[in-house]
């Protein structure tokens, strides 16, 4: 099969997951419609007025009409940016219409997905190699349960603790959030991270969004470095818990390739064992990696909603757990819709680049 | 031949079909014995469930009696200050060592009946449709590929803010809103493996050879197809049952999980700091109040993860090496 | 060795099998491969009917398909039928071949052989009519390592089948049970449910088909990774008698045992059809072993059948050009010997574009213009029994028949009679 056609093919794939996804959440904010209105209506109105309200949020909705009418207004006004508005009461949120807030939030949680992926990165390697190399010795057992202790930390209870023991050191303020409060800036009433170059310069657009890579593009060394002792911490403690899979996995595909003939022919032509795994074990080992990396996007992004929350992270899981406690139908359905899209996405590139490193991949 | 004879050797037969499995278990539990890790994730587990067995003929008297007196007696040991409460009291005077142990029983309670009925839902689904194939099993796979592609912890916020107010004043709704919720959750991961293990049995010459002896789909399905295709989701199983508790607690820790003081349950010890207005930076001065609840998780999940990768290993020869 | 043509007990006619071709965005069935084309031949009760060719060609899917263990695309399978039954099948696929020219006569005769398959053909039938029929027929397959459920005691394999047929049944044996035989209804009953069976006869039937195959009761008590493959291959045998079949296939029973044991397992295949009258279609590419074992053979070449005679005749005088390269590679322990070999240039052509007219003419030696433009037909070869698909060996083609009296002569003076020396 061609690349093209596999990619087309992979696009296609996508679709049912895509609209499943809106389905999913379509019904479950019409499976409690109740609760749904309730939720939008601010709580100190009077009964009269609630009863308007309701007349106007059922105008808005449709709910009159049939499902699939309904359904089709929800995906309109998915596809429009129009996602609702939000009815947390934090002020950073309150009464914002969720695509913006979304738009806000989302490079946020991006970035520190990425950074944990790195350190999971980083940190696995060694211990996977090591625990294969070393196979039942000591060192092998000793990361087999560093990863099964990685999988069984509660995330929220690794943060508190990561907190615990760096608190003493360093002011809580200057640790958690994205960057510190000297470079953040009130503008339109609304509280947003704009960077502030050299203490006078106020940008007046964010390039990307993303904190790290504006700071870079703006150099604006001070700040970066700031955004990076923000990230370290939280990434730290994403990684930590999520870890253990890539440790296991890449030990059990460097064993895999430890057995092929390859690397037996390549030993009885007197390679040292370290060549051996050099050039022949690691590679093909690092390359079946790459395909569970999507799959360790997933797994991680449930640590990323609650370190988020620990670490008072502006992004969509700290949102989340904020809205989850107010009933915030719109923020919950939004964050779910995006959740799924990025996870999706990053599923679609790992097969991609896999296909292209893999060519047997696209004949399946 | 007499009635005695008869029974005596239909006894010996039965006895002689089961002799052969347990030669059988025996030799796989050699190669158990062999890793230290299974051992200990043998031992742990086995504790776990001992505690939540026996908890209430171990602890004495009531651990939700609020104490205003013993409210946050600490454990940490340079500043221990009684052998009444080993492990220290939390917030609300609530003395943490009976409350862990009464604990352990609704722990492993939620998470062998969230892990059974997602397994029993996933076997069933999976094994349908990857033996019968075609639009079912399509259907089947684009339905998981939905819930695999949202988080976990974001599917339970999503069904438990939606759903939470037609519980709220059931009796254990709570319960029955989580436990519901997280097998919602886990039946696809099931369905995925045990489909994925079926595509390849499927294929082997015994299930065509008992369809040949005119075995009908439902027959071949539970005595050849999931026989044989059952093994690894034992590993999951024994996986999952900790990462339930893992999931709960991270769900106590956002306050939609189950918040009710009086519900021994590890990650609502864990996160009691939130019932009282003091925040994060007041649970970080009373560290055990936390520490000492996590690590009953920590501990928990530990041992079944080294239990199951122990499984895995004896029920999966191709990973012996 | 003649066959006495005795009841007809499987009649094959036009079976074709094609699997469809993915591919594409859509994954679209873009063309078949014509596994098994438009396939017909009979099988005799108590004979033993060969099925060659190399692999790939078919013969392996023509075993499955006619037990049904894979659907077939078009063709009939009438199993069992009685005699008059098959005449009148026979008279009706004859005339539909002569005239299919006149398309309402064909219509009646298609509707009429309908009616006829609904009750005999094994590819009608459903429910519990294929159970009854799939009962009489079973499979032997080339893999004993695969063959048996790795979870399951040796015993519960045997006893698997016997358990099937006589499912639903036990609330009528507990009722006879107090009894006894003694009311004539229940006899009845119990006559109509032919093969439901108690527990211990269940136990004495297993005991009795692992003895059978030369195995004893220890055996029974054992999982099947702790035998060998020829042992295997026996239990396998075993399952396969247990409901006493009329019919087995034997898919390359011996190929993936080494030579001695293939001895034993052909040997005991042997007996076990003296002994029972089973019929057995043999599917195997070792043409030594078909000749030790069949009455019949059948040559199959890319999903057709191009030769069908009794078994020393067609190593005796191979007529299809196919056939005979097929002889001609079989080896002769005869280090004086010198031979000619045919040897076919070129590979087996796809089967999801099988060439024009004969499907051998891109690697026949003597192809000529015919071969290319017309589909050559079965037919009976100078009014003997021996059927050939080839223009030139009814035209009488000099180099052909030479080439068969060559074969003749060698096949005559060798017959490799060591597979079946080995054990008595």
């Amino acid at each position: 099969m061609k690349m093209t056609t596999y990619i087309i093919r992979r696009l296609l794939l996508l679709i049912p997951v895509v609209l499943g996804v809106t389905a999913f959440t379509f019904a479950l904010t019409r499976a409690n419609i109740a609760v749904w209105i309730r939720s939008m209506v601010p709580g100190h109105t009077s009964s009269s007025q609630l009863l308007k309200q309701e007349q106007k949020i059922i105008a808005i909705y449709h709910l009159h009409s049939p499902v699939y009418i309904q359904y089709f207004y929800y995906m309109k006004g998915l596809l429009l940016g129009d996602w609702g508005t939000t009815t947390s009461t934090d002020f950073l949120v309150a009464n914002r219409p969720v695509f913006q807030v979304m738009q806000e939030r989302l490079p946020n949680t991006i970035e520190l997905a990425i950074a944990s992926i790195i350190l999971v990165v980083i940190m696995s390697i060694p211990l996977g190699v090591i625990s294969a190399v070393r196979r039942d010795k000591l060192p092998d057992h000793a990361s087999r349960l560093w990863a099964m202790i990685s999988y069984s930390t509660p995330t929220f209870w690794l943060g508190l603790l990561v907190l615990f023991f760096v608190t003493p050191i360093v002011p809580i303020t200057s640790i958690t959030g994205s960057i510190g409060l000297q470079y953040y800036f009130t503008a339109n009433g609304s509280f947003e991270p704009w960077v502030v170059h050299q203490g006078t310069t106020i940008l007046s657009t964010r390039p990307t969004g993303f904190l790290l890579l504006d700071t870079l593009i703006y150099g604006d060394m001070p700040a970066f470095i700031n955004g990076l002792e923000h990230i370290a911490l939280p990434a730290l403690t994403v990684a930590l818990t999520s870890m253990g899979a890539i440790v296991r996995f890449l030990r059990s595909s460097m064993l895999d390739a430890m057995g092929q003939d390859y690397v037996r022919t390549a030993r009885a032509k007197g390679l040292p064992q370290k060549r051996v795994i050099n050039r022949h074990v690691k590679r093909n080992a690092y390359s079946a990696t790459v395909t569970i990396l999507g799959l360790l996007l997933a797994s991680l992004m449930g640590g990323v909603v609650i370190t988020e929350a620990i670490f008072f992270w502006p992004g969509i899981g700290y949102w989340l757990a904020e809205a989850a406690i107010v009933n915030d139908f719109a923020s919950i359905m939004a964050s779910v819709f995006v959740f799924a899209i990025i996870i999706v996405t990053a599923n679609l590139i790992v097969d991609i680049v896999y296909a292209y490193l893999d060519p047997r991949v696209r004949l399946g | 031949m007499t009635g005695a004879t008869l029974m005596k050797k239909s006894q010996r037969s039965a006895l002689r079909s089961i002799l052969p499995r347990i030669a059988q278990f025996r030799r796989q539990f050699y190669y158990f014995k062999q890793s230290p890790l299974a051992l200990a994730g043998l031992f742990i587990t086995s504790f776990f469930v001992f505690l939540a067995i026996f908890s209430p003929w171990m602890t004495t008297g009531n651990p939700y009696e609020l104490h205003s007196i013993r409210r946050l007696l600490n454990s940490f040991i340079p500043w221990f200050q009684t052998w009444k409460y080993p492990l220290g009291t939390t917030y609300f005077g609530i003395d943490l060592l009976p409350a862990i142990i009464k604990a352990a029983r609704i722990d492993l309670a939620i998470s062998l009946a969230v892990v059974g009925a997602g397994a029993t839902i996933g076997i069933l689904l999976g094994a349908f449709a990857g033996y019968k194939g075609g639009i079912v099993d399509d259907i089947l796979m684009r339905v998981t590929d939905i819930f695999f592609s949202i988080p976990f912890i974001v599917l339970a916020i999503a069904m438990i803010v939606v759903f939470r107010q037609d519980f709220a004043h059931v009796a254990g709704g709570v319960m029955t809103l989580l436990v519901m919720s997280l097998v919602i959750i886990w039946w696809p991961t099931y369905a995925r493996l045990v489909r994925g293990q079926v595509l390849s049995v499927r294929e082997l010459k015994y299930v065509e050879a008992a369809k040949a002896s005119g075995a009908r789909t439902l027959r071949i399905i539970f005595r050849h197809i999931i026989p044989n295709s059952i093994y690894p989701v034992f590993v999951q199983m024994s996986l999952d049952v900790g990462s339930v508790v893992l999931l709960l607690a991270a769900l106590d820790y956002i306050n939609i999980g189950i918040n009710f003081i009086y519900l021994p349950e590890w990650g609502n010890l864990a996160t009691y700091f939130q019932y009282t207005g003091v925040g994060i930076t007041g649970a970080l001065q009373e560290p055990w109040t936390f520490v000492v609840p996590g690590l009953a998780i920590l501990m928990y999940s530990l041992g079944l993860n080294l239990l199951g990768d122990g499984l895995r290993d004896i029920l999966d020869p191709r990973m012996r090496r | 060795m003649t066959i006495n043509k005795g009841h007809l007990y499987m009649d094959v006619r036009h079976l074709k099998q094609h699997f469809p071709i993915k591919a594409g965005v859509m994954s679209r069935s873009i063309g078949y491969v014509h596994a098994v084309d438009d396939l017909s031949f009979q099988i005799y009760e108590g004979e033993t009917v060969g099925l060659v060719g190399e692999s790939g060609c078919g013969k392996t899917t023509t075993g499955r398909t006619i037990l049904r263990l894979l659907e077939p695309t078009a063709g009939q399978a009438f199993v069992n039928a009685p005699e008059d039954v098959s005449r009148e099948i026979d008279a009706l696929y004859r005339s539909l071949e002569e005239e299919g020219t006149d398309p309402k006569r064909s219509e009646e005769i298609i509707r009429k052989i309908g009616d006829i398959s609904v009750k005999y053909s094994i590819f009608k039938a459903r429910g519990r009519h294929l159970r009854e029929i799939r009962k009489t027929m079973q499979i032997v397959f080339q893999d004993p390592f695969a063959s048996l459920d790795p979870r399951m005691l040796v015993k519960e394999i045997l006893a698997e089948p016997l358990h099937i047929y006589s499912r639903g049944t036990k609330r009528e044996k507990k009722a006879n049970a107090p009894s006894g035989a003694s009311s004539g209804a229940d006899h009845v009953r119990a006559e109509r449910r032919e093969g439901s069976m108690t527990k211990s006869e269940i136990n004495e039937r297993v005991l009795s088909l692992i003895k059978d195959v030369g195995l004893n009761e220890e055996h029974l008590y054992r999982f099947p990774h702790e035998f060998s493959g020829g042992q295997r291959q026996r239990i396998c045998v075993a399952r396969a008698l247990a409901l006493n079949p009329k019919f087995i296939v034997l898919d390359e029973p011996t190929s993936a045992l080494d030579v001695s044991v293939q001895a034993q397992i052909l040997n005991l295949l042997r007996n076990l059809q003296t002994k029972n009258g089973v019929s057995y279609l043999f599917i195997s590419h070792h043409l030594s072993v078909i000749r030790a074992m069949c009455n019949r053979v059948l040559v199959m070449y890319l999903g057709k059948i191009v030769e069908v005679s009794e078994t020393e005749e067609l190593f005796v005088h191979p007529l299809h050009p196919y056939t005979q390269a097929l002889i001609s590679a079989i080896p002769i322990p005869d280090p004086l010997l010198r031979r000619e070999r045919i040897i076919l240039s070129g590979d087996v052509p796809s089967a999801a574009s099988p060439p024009s007219g004969c499907r051998f003419r891109t690697r026949c030696p003597y192809a000529e213009q015919i071969c290319k433009e017309e589909e050559p037909r079965l037919r009976d070869w100078n009014n003997t029994g021996h059927q050939v698909a080839c223009h030139l060996i009814h035209k009488m083609d000099k180099r052909i028949i030479d080439a068969a009296e060559k074969a003749s002569v060698i096949a005559g003076e060798h017959f490799d009679e060591s597979v079946l020396t080995k054990e008595r």
